[in-house]
């Protein structure tokens, strides 16, 4: 017998699966997200350096 | 009008009704004609700054330095976003504009051809040398403010236009989220029109009055801040509708979804809300603001670094989720999955690239002490080349090549997207030389905005002409892939096969809820109010109040 609770339950998986897109990877993204920090870190890094040696 | 019509008949069929593409189309030309134009000087400058050729009596660097901003900075870009925005908003809300929208956009065309052409001519004749920043108290011809702004006039009745469609679209779908691409249109607009209407006061009340003789001097610092309030969100103009061919069509072109609506949606309040309160960041060699201001803004420009990386996040988790679909594996494999040797993709791409080390740059710009390193050397022209010239331009030549046979019922045939790819290798190849040169001297301390000199043969200034040679060299390269971008689109607009092209708008892979409050104007465009009177409120109540001796014009050329 389906409970009240039970279709709440059924409602909000089927929910969840209309949201949630399959588990996806983003192993890539992760590192190319840091990639592009590490960029700007070096990038600004370097001219803050020269501001220090001309300062 | 007549050439309208004409195009108008050369359209049979398209993705979108022929009266909205004949409307686009009529600004993406109008954007193309000036860009090759501004080619020309871009090439000419390069040219001249490497000691290569000279200019002819009749015209001076200043001049063709003044077109060449002119025409890429405001007129390439403006009516090109204005255009393409109109068809997408087309295309996601029906296929068509109604009567409002189309009457918005013809009468917005109308101001701002006029508007372009009485500022070229006035440049052309020599009355306008004031650089694209028309700065006081350098003083144009009268006409140059008028012009520039109708220019600014009819791109807020395109605006309306939007907004019109948008409220048709809304009463026709209550309770309904805007399509993505509408939704981001809109966000750009709004942000636009805020964004002018102090440089509107600006021209109207302290620049036109002045020119004209009727007042005898200006307060250029109120000048210069009013002119910032607009110049930064100005590059947010340009940038946003490349962010909505990168969020919603590039998707589609590689075969994949939108990864995000709610964060698609977010990046785009994001950079409504910082992008305007920001200009002093540009002003930060200025000895009339104080420091305490300066350091506002530059906390609330380096908040969009959020958006941006945001933005970076999603473009390479929609790279990665479709590249892995397609069977790429490992870190970094899934990238060979990328439609490499598709031009609407490929363009974008290399454009996404050059954003990388454009970003960076803006940082550095951006941070109070070290932009005295960089400040008005040639440094930020290398900046703004690789941001605006390249990421943003390439975006909008892939855009075009899809776009154009999309309105005119063509086809982008195998040679067209081959020819796009060599024209795109081209433009990143000089686009490369030139700003890595204009970069190093940069931070040498090479001047931009200078006509050739050797200072007197001063060491230092010598030690910059092989690079001030290598920056020529990229110049050149680039005129040859604008050439051969205008060669293909005239092919798109007129000679290519009749056929469909795709009009490419992603979707999410699975229905996403946004949340309602993205949706809720008021809240967004109070709280940029409020971040503006925060920002710009007292520091403009103080120019008006304790005001220096105002200047008469000049004309230093
Ligand atoms: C054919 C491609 C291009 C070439 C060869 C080129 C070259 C140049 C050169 C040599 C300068 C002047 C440097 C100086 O003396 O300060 C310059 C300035 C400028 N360029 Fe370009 N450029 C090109 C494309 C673009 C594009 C696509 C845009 C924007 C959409 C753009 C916007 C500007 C602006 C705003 C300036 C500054 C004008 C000023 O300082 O008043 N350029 N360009
Ligand atoms: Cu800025």
């Amino acid at each position: 017998m389906e409970t009240q609770i039970d279709k709440l339950e059924q409602n909000k998986k089927s929910k969840e699966k209309k949201t949630q897109p399959e588990k996806e990877e983003l192993k890539g993204t992760f590192a190319a997200v840091l990639i592009v920090g590490g960029i700007i870190l070096v990038g600004w890094l370097g001219v803050f350096g020269l501001f220090l040696e001309r300062a | 009008m007549v050439i309208a019509r004409k195009l108008d008949e050369a359209i049979p069929h398209t993705p979108i009704q022929r009266s909205a593409a004949t409307l686009s189309l009529a600004y993406v030309w109008v954007a193309y004609a000036a860009f090759g134009l501004a080619a020309l000087a871009g090439m000419l400058q390069g040219m001249v700054r490497g000691g290569i050729i000279e200019l002819p009596s009749w015209t001076n660097y200043y001049q063709i330095l003044t077109a060449h901003g002119v025409l890429m900075a405001l007129i390439f870009t403006t009516f090109f976003i204005v255009g393409f925005i109109f068809s997408g908003v087309a295309r996601t809300t029906g296929g068509s504009l109604h009567g409002a929208a189309l009457k918005f956009g013809w009468a917005g065309w109308i101001l701002m051809v006029t508007g372009t052409l009485m500022a070229v001519v006035t440049i052309v004749m020599n009355e306008a040398s004031v650089l694209y920043t028309f700065y006081a108290p350098l003083k144009a011809s009268p006409y140059f403010y008028i012009g520039s702004a109708l220019l600014v006039v009819g791109s807020w009745l395109a605006g309306f236009g939007v907004f019109a469609s948008y409220r048709k679209w809304k009463k026709e779908n209550p309770g309904k989220m805007s399509p993505l691409f509408v939704f981001m249109g809109v966000t750009t607009y709004v942000m636009w029109i805020i964004a002018t209407l102090p440089v509107a006061v600006e021209v109207l009340f302290q620049l036109i009055p002045w020119s004209l003789g009727l007042v005898p001097t200006i307060n250029i610092m109120l000048s210069r801040t009013l002119f910032w309030f607009f110049g930064h969100p100005l590059v947010y103009f340009w940038l946003m509708p490349a962010y909505m061919a990168w969020y919603v069509c590039i998707p589609r072109i590689i075969g994949g979804h939108v990864f995000s609506d709610s964060l698609s949606r977010l990046a785009f309040i994001c950079l409504l809300l910082f992008s305007i309160p920001v200009g002093f960041h540009h002003q930060l060699m200025e000895p009339g603001i104080s420091a305490g201001w300066k350091m506002i803004h530059v906390v609330l420009t380096l908040i969009v670094v959020i958006p941006s990386l945001m933005t970076a996040f999603s473009m390479f988790a929609v790279f990665e989720t479709t590249g892995r679909k397609k069977g790429g594996s490992g870190l970094f494999g899934w990238l060979k999955k990328l439609p490499w040797t598709d031009v609407r993709f490929f363009a974008p791409f290399v454009g996404m690239l050059f954003f990388i080390p454009g970003g960076a740059g803006g940082i550095i710009n951006a941070s109070n002490q070290i932009n005295a390193v960089i400040h008005n050397t040639i440094w930020v022209t290398g900046h703004f080349h690789i941001t605006v010239g390249a990421a943003v331009a390439l975006t909008f030549f892939g855009v075009s090549f899809w776009l154009i046979p999309a309105l005119t019922g063509r086809k982008l045939t195998k040679i067209a997207n081959r020819m796009g790819m060599v024209q795109t290798v081209f433009w990143a190849v000089g686009m490369f030389l030139m700003s890595l040169a204009m970069h190093t001297m940069g931070l040498q301390g090479a001047p931009r905005r200078t006509d050739y000199t050797t200072y007197m043969d001063h060491p230092t200034a010598l030690g910059w002409m092989d690079y001030q040679r290598v920056m020529a060299f990229g110049g050149g390269l680039l005129f040859v892939s604008a050439v051969l971008l205008i060669l293909i689109l005239l092919y798109l607009t007129f000679y290519a096969p009749k056929g469909n092209t795709e009009y490419p708008i992603a979707e999410t892979e699975t229905k996403q809820e946004v949340p309602r409050i993205l949706e809720r104007w008021p809240v967004w465009v109070g709280l940029v109010a409020f971040l503006i009177i925060l920002a710009y409120g007292y520091p403009i109540m103080e120019q008006i109040q304790h005001q220096a001796p105002g200047s008469p014009p000049f004309r230093t050329w």
